[in-house]
């Protein structure tokens, strides 16, 4: 069963008032019933594999118990080291065998085992460095690992987090307050998907399918898109799950921050994919960067590298991937070394400093488009091209030889921008971006708090009326949803 | 009163206060779209209303819908054929309608070129696989894996919630494309400019290379199965099955290749000899010219008169009773090597 699909949205009502009328004051029903339902949601998928996720959350649980159970550090190490060859080796199995292993080839990964992965080494991670207490509730630990609205892409919540807010409910007041923040975020991340994201979509796949067969034009407007169509798919996903999480009475943190407007590369990380990067921060960068601490900047650099690859890997086998995590890497790297640099240049030239402020997010959301378009190609090869005809030479000197319509009109000959209508989802996407801003500097709620109910509810209205009339409503695939 | 003071309870009420102008909305537009009239309505309709006099049933794809009068076969007759319709609807309409049609005498299926090779799933007008299981209840080629499918549930599903706004503001409409009572689409004789755009190479090589890509191995498989089978059941009431290629230009001909051309002969020669189904072939016939066409696969109004009558007398003529008397319509036909 798909996110936002028809049978989800029907069923959901019900799981809801189940959820809410049997839960109890105390907890009571809460974890079994959110387990049963995220059991259900992924045995829609496949029954083998939920089995398998089942179990593997169980393992994991034995095995947190035994790792605060040992009395000696030794003993605690081994039982971390066996969970994590348990956890990493089935991520890797189901990720990179069929790429490598023609026996394998057909293997597909089950639903959902990168962000359940994570989970779950982030809880024997923390046991191990005491940071959180052994679970000692199976069925809530299960609940946790397995939270279905958290399944396809994060937010990655960790045990500590999570388990005090199943075990003990927040008061019928803040439910009900949750409740319907979770469709404010339900709604939005549905229009950034279906107005947004799909439309785009329809121009992208058309263009990073073949684009030999595109305008350098054409290639520019699609690199453009995809940036702009991944940030709008993922940040949506995310905000229907933080919205239905929300709905279950489970708070849990962003995953994005108006990344678009960073300064700097590392400021970009910061606000992408933010649990991600804070996952990868705790477990990844942060021990690396203190073992290699005595080598300096090149300490830095290899923690940066190893940092960008993981992420880069972790979508997959292939070589664009691994490209998009050195590509990254270099920009991080390059970007960290030099800051204070930069800082100390601009301090003595307040003018350029001034500027500085409008041009950086500008530089850095170009950088980013570029490794997006890496990230997004067929191959190294089509990579390639794209980097190198992104500059439309040829219809500037089209304009010059036969004026600017007909320049234009070749140029963007069969992407579809008229009949698809994927202008559409230029205004749309500026909506959401003012909406993330005003959000983001507390003005959204003040409007809101200042607005009669009749007008906010006008303005809910008419986004599901604008989500229906102007979305592509086939259910495509979460971009997300694959990794 | 601030949102955080209230209860679960009166949330929940709230919600379904807000959403009941959405509901109103919905009711509103389910009421209207539920009357309008299209294609498939109307030939639910249309047949039902002739099911007890019919002796012709001709089916099909849009060439079909366009290129055969059933008011020129001299005989009561109904054309099924709809816009993208495939042999699997083709087969499945008529096995709803071969127990209620007592005096029916033939059925003519009229095929463009690739019709045995192609399946309405694989087409970018898969959307209209809902249709059929709305309309005429017949299961679609390509079931969705969901549990519920809303479009079989709500017309503005159906319809996509922008086309049922469009039809709500112009007061809905009936959007069956013109259909006469008898089932058929007459296409006007186009203007030179569309004519020509309609011909045009370009064009045409680019729809052709769309039917080419389109073709299924595995479609056929199924699409010979289901002939088979609708000509057994025909049989079984001494109804001959008639399966045949239309008139197409030439252009389009040259542009579908002897390659792919024989592989579908060889395919209703098949049917033929496995299944009794009769052939026939206008597809390269030279009493058709660029003037009977509106566009490189689908005839204009006298084009499709011109070939009702030719149906007529050199296909059905041998089964309906009493025999066909009026006068030939057009000059002596040459030889056609592959009609029976």
């Amino acid at each position: 069963m798909a996110f936002l699909s028809v049978d989800f949205l029907l069923l959901l009502p019900f799981a809801l008032v189940l959820f809410h009328a049997v839960g109890g004051p105390r907890g009571g029903l809460r974890a079994p019933l959110l387990l049963a339902f995220s059991v259900a949601f992924h045995a829609t998928w496949s029954v083998h594999y939920t089995a398998l996720l089942l179990g593997t959350s169980v393992a994991t649980f034995g095995i947190g118990k035994r790792i605060g159970s040992e009395p000696q550090d030794a003993g605690k190490w081994r039982w971390l080291m066996v969970g994590l060859a348990l956890l990493l080796g089935q991520l890797a199995l189901f990720k990179y065998a069929p790429a490598l292993s023609t026996p394998l080839a057909s293997l597909v990964a089950p639903l959902g085992i990168s962000y359940t992965t994570f989970k779950l080494v982030s809880y024997l991670v923390d046991v191990y460095w005491e940071k959180t207490e052994p679970e000692t509730d199976v069925v809530a630990f299960t609940a946790y690992s397995l939270f279905f609205p958290q399944i396809l892409s994060g937010p990655i919540q960790r045990a500590r987090d999570f388990l005090p807010q199943l075990k003990q409910p927040a008061s019928p007041d803040v439910r009900a307050e949750r409740i319907v923040s979770g469709l404010r975020w339900i709604l939005f991340g549905v229009f950034q998907k279906f107005v947004v994201a799909d439309r785009l979509a329809m121009l992208v796949d058309r263009v990073f399918a073949a684009p030999q067969e595109y305008s350098n034009l054409g290639i520019l407007l699609a690199v453009y898109a995809f940036a702009i169509q991944l940030y709008s798919d993922f940040s949506g996903l995310t905000n229907v799950a933080i919205g239905l999480g929300l709905l279950f009475g489970i708070s849990s943190h962003a995953n994005f921050d108006a990344p678009f407007s960073s300064p700097n590369i590392q400021e970009f990380w910061r606000r992408w994919h933010m649990t991600l990067s804070s996952w990868l921060t705790d477990y990844v960068f942060t021990p690396l960067r203190m073992s290699l601490r005595n080598y300096g900047d090149w300490g830095l650099v290899l923690a940066v590298v190893a940092n960008m690859l993981a992420i880069g890997i972790w979508h997959g086998a292939s070589w664009t991937f691994v490209a998009f995590g050195l590509i990254n890497a270099m920009y991080v790297s390059v970007s960290a070394l030099t800051l204070k640099a930069r800082n100390r240049w601009f301090k003595t030239r307040p003018l350029l400093a001034r500027a500085r402020k409008l041009i950086d997010p500008v530089v850095t959301f170009h950088m980013v488009v570029a490794a997006f378009a890496v990230f997004r190609a067929g191959s190294l090869t089509d990579a390639g091209y794209i980097l190198t005809h992104v500059l439309p030479l040829d219809f500037l000197r089209a304009i010059d030889s036969a004026g600017f319509s007909a320049a234009a009109t070749e140029a963007l000959r069969g992407m579809g921008l008229g009949f698809d209508k994927i202008y559409l989802a230029i205004p749309a996407f500026l909506l959401c971006e003012t909406v993330v801003h005003l959000h983001r500097s507390g003005a959204l709620a003040r409007i809101a708090g200042r607005t009669p109910v009749a007008i906010r509810w006008a303005g809910y209205h008419g986004l599901i009326l604008a989500t229906l009339l102007f979305g592509v409503l086939e259910v495509r695939e979460f971009i997300y949803a694959k990794f | 009163m601030p949102s955080s003071e209230l209860p679960v309870q009166r949330v929940a009420g709230r919600i379904l206060l807000f959403c009941a102008p959405l509901l109103v909305l919905g009711g509103w537009l389910e009421r209207g779209l539920a009357g309008v009239e299209n294609s498939y309505s109307a030939k639910v309709r249309g047949v039902g209303a002739v099911m007890k006099d019919v002796e012709v049933l001709v089916t099909g794809g849009s060439g079909a819908l366009d290129a055969i009068d059933p008011s020129g076969l001299s005989v009561p007759a109904y054309n099924l054929a709809n816009a993208s319709q495939s042999l699997h609807y083709d087969c499945a309409i008529l096995s709803t309608l071969i127990e209620d049609t007592p005096k029916l005498r033939a059925v003519v299926i009229g095929a463009p070129l690739w019709y045995l090779s192609k399946e309405l799933k694989n087409s970018p007008e898969a959307w209209r696989q809902h249709f059929y299981a709305v309309f005429w209840r017949v299961p679609m080629e390509d079931p969705p894996k969901s549990f519920i499918t809303i479009q079989q549930h709500s017309y503005t599903a159906l319809y996509t919630p922008p086309a049922a706004m469009e039809y709500a503001a112009a007061g809905f409409p009936p959007i069956d494309g013109g259909l006469t009572a008898d089932g058929w689409e007459p296409l006007e004789v186009p203007s030179p400019e569309v004519a020509a755009s309609g011909l045009d190479p370009i064009w045409v090589r680019q729809h052709v290379a769309g039917h080419l890509a389109a073709m299924r191995t595995e479609s056929e498989v199924r699409n010979l199965a289901a002939v088979a089978a609708l000509s057994e059941r025909l049989n079984e009431r001494g109804v001959p099955l008639y399966f045949g290629w239309l008139p197409v230009s030439a252009g389009y001909n040259a542009e579908f290749g002897p390659d792919a051309r024989a592989h579908q002969r060889q395919m209703m020669e098949r049917l033929k000899a496995d299944s009794g189904v009769r052939l026939f072939d206008y597809s390269t016939d030279p009493r058709f010219s660029d003037s009977d066409f509106y566009n490189a696969d689908h005839m204009n109004r006298v084009g499709a008169q011109k070939l009702t009558a030719v149906l007529r007398d050199e296909v059905l003529a041998p089964v309906l009773s009493p025999p066909v008397l009026s006068p030939p319509v057009l000059s002596p036909a040459p030889p056609t090597p592959a009609l029976e």
